[in-house]
């Protein structure tokens, strides 16, 4: 019997430029979204995504060929993607959208579904939602767009020469652990790994790999949006509360509140 | 946190809580051995400045400590002594890191898996 030639995994690793998470967010004065005018970064599980596919290219149980950063967004969105360049991805990819202008997580499982067609990849891993819009949607929808296995909230991934993988997936009440075979589509949750700093050398190193720019055009790619945001408001203020003197004002005071 | 000053090393029960973060500190230095001694201060000094637009804590003023730190070093002349300074920068650097690490992680725990228990 013929031995099987070792397969080289392709990782394609998309990552958002989502609002920074220290940020205080804050409604728009138009009251139809947030202010976007303040600090951005990473997507923090996207940062875990490209720390795994870095670590599976290290760990070596699989030929880890190449891999891909790829954004969809604005301009400053090259940020991000020589962020995870800088993290030690191999090659970037930035599919350009207007500034300001809302991307949906089914224009971005279209945009992925090209790509993954065009360049041929085996596995995706991507965050599991983004931190500012917290859909949590498009790894799943990019899983049904292809017909792809899919291991969603994954606190363990080990890919084994030959395609098989395990995932152990975190969901309520516990973990569970699936058996799957290649093409997948891996989300990222926080026990997953550590993701590395990218130092100022690394960064230096970054600005020497390729970026390909593609306008949504190009792919053939419609990303406007079906959805329109008629209201974004904060909830109500928290009332403020009163002090009481003694235990019995209390219980008096919870009666009248009919609590007992 | 605000008691912390990064110019000692942790004491061993604040490392313990850091668990996995512990490997952060873990990890060999990577000195540039072949630049010289002002060169290898500049580019401690230039990280640790970058490090510290995301130190967690707003109230402590990490630009100002960390210029008197490198200012007080400014005129030793023995080069074991600055190697050693040069080193604890480097320790430094990378407790700096788990805090910024460990800061992230606890948001992001809180805020996506604030019911849970220890796994």
């Amino acid at each position: 019997m013929r031995p099987t030639l070792p397969r080289l995994v392709n990782i394609l690793v998309p990552v958002k430029r989502s609002i920074d998470y220290a940020v205080k967010i804050r409604v728009a004065s138009d009251g139809k979204g947030v202010d976007t005018n303040v600090k951005h970064s990473m997507n923090p599980f996207d940062e875990i995504a490209v720390e795994e596919a870095i670590r599976l290219r290290e760990k070596k149980t699989t030929k880890v060929d190449n891999i891909t950063a790829i954004s969809i967004g604005p301009a400053k969105a090259v940020d991000t993607i020589r962020t995870a360049l800088a993290m030690g991805a191999d090659s970037g990819i930035h599919i350009t959208t207007p500034e300001n202008a809302v991307v949906e997580p089914i224009a971005v499982a279209n945009a992925l579904k090209k790509i993954i067609d065009d360049k041929k990849f085996d596995l995706v891993i991507m965050g599991k939602q983004a931190i500012d819009d917290d859909s949590g949607s498009t790894g799943g929808m990019l899983a049904g767009l292809l017909g792809w296995s899919q291991g969603s909230f994954a606190s363990k991934l080990e890919v084994e020469d030959g395609g098989k993988v395990n995932v152990t997936r975190e969901i309520d009440g516990g973990l569970e652990k699936i058996e799957a075979k290649l093409p997948m589509i891996v989300t990222t949750d926080l026990r997953l790994n550590e993701p590395r700093y990218a130092s100022l050398p690394n960064i230096m190193k970054a600005k020497k790999k390729k970026i390909e720019t593609f306008k949504p055009e190009d792919l053939g790619l419609d990303l406007t949006p079906r959805f329109e945001t008629i209201s974004v408001s904060e909830p109500p203020k928290r009332q403020g509360g009163g002090k009481v003197e003694s235990v019995d004002e209390l219980v008096s005071k919870m009666k009248e509140a009919g609590v007992i | 946190m605000s008691s912390l000053t990064p110019l000692r090393p942790l004491s061993s029960a604040l490392r313990q809580s850091y668990r996995g973060y512990a490997s952060v500190l873990n990890t060999p230095t990577e000195v540039a051995q072949e630049l010289p001694l002002r060169l290898q201060a500049i580019k401690l000094y230039k990280e640790l400045h970058r490090l510290g637009r995301d130190y967690p804590d707003p109230k402590y003023d990490f630009n100002k400590r960390l210029r008197r730190a490198f200012e007080k070093n400014a005129k030793v002349t023995d080069p074991e002594q600055l190697k050693k300074q040069l080193e604890l920068g480097e320790h430094i650097k990378k407790e700096v890191l788990a805090l910024i690490s460990l800061k992230k992680f606890r948001h992001l725990r809180r805020t996506y898996h604030a019911n849970e228990g220890p796994r």
